[in-house]
């Protein structure tokens, strides 16, 4: 009977080291898994509650114009726990007909207007905003674009200099489109948001070292105001 | 039992952890298969042409046969161009003589008049061929054209090897407008397969990225499609080197991006958000430069954003970045689209991050971008075996890898805090060539077609 305790010890040994070694996996496996499984029922409790932003119910779920192309038809791109995509607006800016002017009439916003449309920063290889800081920038941006419904905006997708070039070209879109979804979730018009990627090609931080990466890791806001 | 149970157990417990600061360790080929060869001085008899101008096509010669992946040419010496200058073609090309200097070719050009012939002896074989009548003009843009025609044949009589050195290459410069402000340009720029003859085509002065040329069909061979930031969001056009002045392709909302065709010019597949993700589409093309039917999406992921899209040369697959199942890797899916997206299987394994796939034209390997102790570097995945292998070494991050069509060679941008050139390198010289030089960062390489 001893002996039977001796090696259920030396197993249960086992199983911890097996715990903490063999199936153990370092910050980014832990996301890995998460962002692959069907666990999307729980990041609120992964990611924080700045995610629960993003659960819309499906009766909510805003799809893609089939007009516009031919879309996928799987759920977890539709479903309430899916990353709430929403489509480009209907307008190209500049585009025949538009009465939304090109970017090249779109500015930096100054003075008491560049407190409100602050960057707001990622965190390496990722495109979800987190932290309160950021999500405090969303909700005043939101709260302005809903009080001034001729504003319209371009989100700047931007990334830092260490990714690949051309993924960080579709990195920095889908940096920009988080946003947007965000602004169009708390009920800013789909037609006053418009996305732009530039990828690592326009750092506004010409370093190279760690402080340079996360400034320029961001989204970045240009408005025009119709008159 | 129990004993070999558990001792298994602790063995995996300890040598199936994940070490994630364990570096990865590189096997580097040797270019042991490289054939010598002597390339003699130019002989002239009766020719306008002066030696200094014989003297830079002499050089552009020695560069095709130099990196042309099957020979390296052998140092000049006195002793083997006086025989090279023997009339007597018996003695110029003495089998046993080239043998014993250890050139297993022998190559002899004489120009007279405006015409260049060149002769070509094999030591091993005793045999002589001659390459008549190339015409020469003086204008050194044109007879360099002349040249590299003239050194695919000579790799095609050798080597059976597929032409590449009478191609050319697109790319983008990067700079600081010119028109005051701080905004960055750029614009699409062509060269010979070795740099020379650079040409900017685009005069866009906005942002002009990632080109790619149509595949070789109806003899066409100048029409190229691009992305573009003149009307504000990144767009896809068409245009030729001839007009440079873009057609707008893909009538999508937001962002279009990294543009690619199959080599029967009949798929375009792009990256777009126009659904809010960055997605993978594909849409039909026709060969005569225009896309038809609706864009149909064909990878789309919760959370994930996908990139860099190259076709298998039939055109039935894709392979493309993704990150969603961590860091971006490549994956590959049939480029046929369904009502749901197709599983997509990985097939770079072996490093953590992996970008920038390029599909070879003659589809047996997949060249791509990948970290080894920081620094990206050019990596082969071969479709036979499913072995990856580092190709390139040393600093500056290496991106952008696309094919030429012998699906021997490879250009590429190496990228440092102050520049980025293109590079070359073929499979059997691992060491790359600069190609590029002056003001702007070049990047986004793309190969022409033969």
């Amino acid at each position: 009977m001893k002996k039977v305790y001796q090696y259920m010890s030396l197993f249960s040994l086992a199983a911890a080291l097996l715990a903490t070694t063999g199936c153990r996996k370092n910050n980014t496996g832990v996301w890995d898994e998460n962002k692959t499984s069907a666990s999307y029922k729980i990041k609120g409790a992964l990611w924080g509650n700045e995610d629960n932003r993003l659960a819309a119910d499906k009766d909510n779920f805003i799809g893609p114009s089939e007009e516009d192309f031919i879309p996928l038809k799987d759920e977890d791109l539709q479903s309430q726990f899916a990353d709430n995509a929403i489509p480009q607006s209907t307008i190209t800016p500049g585009g025949e007909g538009s009465f939304i002017p090109g970017i090249e009439h779109f500015r930096m916003p100054t003075s008491q207007l560049a407190s409100i449309f602050r960057n707001v920063l990622f965190n390496t290889d990722d495109h979800i905003l987190r932290g309160n800081e950021a999500l405090a920038t969303i909700d005043t941006v939101a709260s302005y674009l809903l009080e001034h419904p001729h504003t319209y905006v371009f989100i700047e997708g931007h990334c830092d200099e260490r990714g690949p070039q051309a993924y960080n070209l579709s990195l920095g879109a889908r940096r920009a489109n988080y946003v947007r979804s965000l602004l169009v979730q708390k009920g800013v018009g789909s037609d006053q948001l418009h996305t732009i990627s530039y990828g690592k090609e326009r750092p506004i931080e010409a370093g190279h070292g760690a402080n340079a990466w996360k400034i320029n890791r961001r989204a970045q806001f240009k408005i025009f105001q119709k008159t | 039992m129990l004993k070999v149970l558990l001792t298994l157990l602790l063995c995996g417990s300890l040598f199936g952890s994940e070490d994630p600061t364990s570096e990865i360790r590189v096997q580097l080929t040797t270019d042991s298969r490289l054939e010598p060869l002597y390339l003699g001085s130019f002989q002239k008899e009766a020719t306008p042409l002066t030696d200094a101008y014989l003297k830079e096509l002499e050089q552009v010669l020695k560069f095709d046969l130099n990196y042309s992946g099957h020979t390296h040419v052998l140092t000049k010496n006195a002793e083997k161009e006086t025989i090279l200058l023997n009339n007597d073609i018996a003695k110029a090309f003495e089998k046993n003589l080239w043998r014993k200097f250890g050139a297993a070719h022998v190559v002899k050009g004489i120009i007279q008049n405006s015409t260049l012939t060149v002769l070509v002896f094999s030591s091993q074989s005793g045999k002589l061929k001659s390459f008549k009548d190339v015409s020469l003009t003086g204008t050194l843009a044109t007879d360099r054209g002349q040249i590299h025609k003239l050194a695919d044949a000579i790799n095609e009589a050798l080597f059976n090897s597929a032409s590449f050195a009478n191609t050319r290459i697109l790319y983008c410069v990067q700079m600081k407008s010119s028109i005051g402000g701080t905004d960055w340009i750029s614009e699409i720029w062509e060269c010979d397969w070795d740099g020379k003859n650079a040409r900017q085509i685009t005069k866009e002065n906005s942002y002009c990225v990632t080109p790619v040329f149509l595949p070789s069909k109806n003899g066409t061979k100048d029409r190229f499609l691009y992305v573009s930031y003149k009307i504000g969001q990144p767009k896809i056009y068409i245009a030729s080197l001839k007009e440079a002045a873009g057609k707008r392709l893909v009538d999508l909302k937001g962002n279009q991006l990294l543009p690619t065709l199959s080599l029967n010019c009949d798929k375009l597949a792009f990256i777009c958000d126009a659904g809010g993700r960055t997605d993978l589409f594909v849409q039909d093309f026709s060969p005569n430069g225009a896309e038809s039917g609706r864009p149909k999406q064909l990878f789309s992921y919760p959370r994930s954003t996908q990139a860099s899209p190259t076709f298998s040369p039939d055109g039935s697959m894709i392979a493309f970045v993704s990150d969603k199942d961590g860091p971006p890797r490549i994956y590959v899916i049939p480029s046929k689209a369904q009502e749901k997206r197709a599983e997509a299987r990985l097939i770079t394994k072996q490093n953590k991050e992996s970008s920038c796939p390029a599909w070879s034209p003659d589809g047996t390997k997949l060249a791509y971008s990948a970290k080894v102790n920081a620094v990206r570097q050019i990596w082969v995945y071969d479709f036979k075996t499913g072995e990856e292998r580092q190709l390139t070494a040393g600093p500056g991050h290496k991106e952008n890898p696309t094919w030429a069509p012998d699906s021997l060679h490879l250009v590429f941008n190496s990228t440092d805090p102050l520049s980025s050139e293109l590079y070359l390198v073929n499979l059997n010289q691992p060491e790359a060539i600069k190609i590029t030089q002056g003001i702007g960062k070049k990047q986004y390489p793309t190969w022409g077609p033969k």
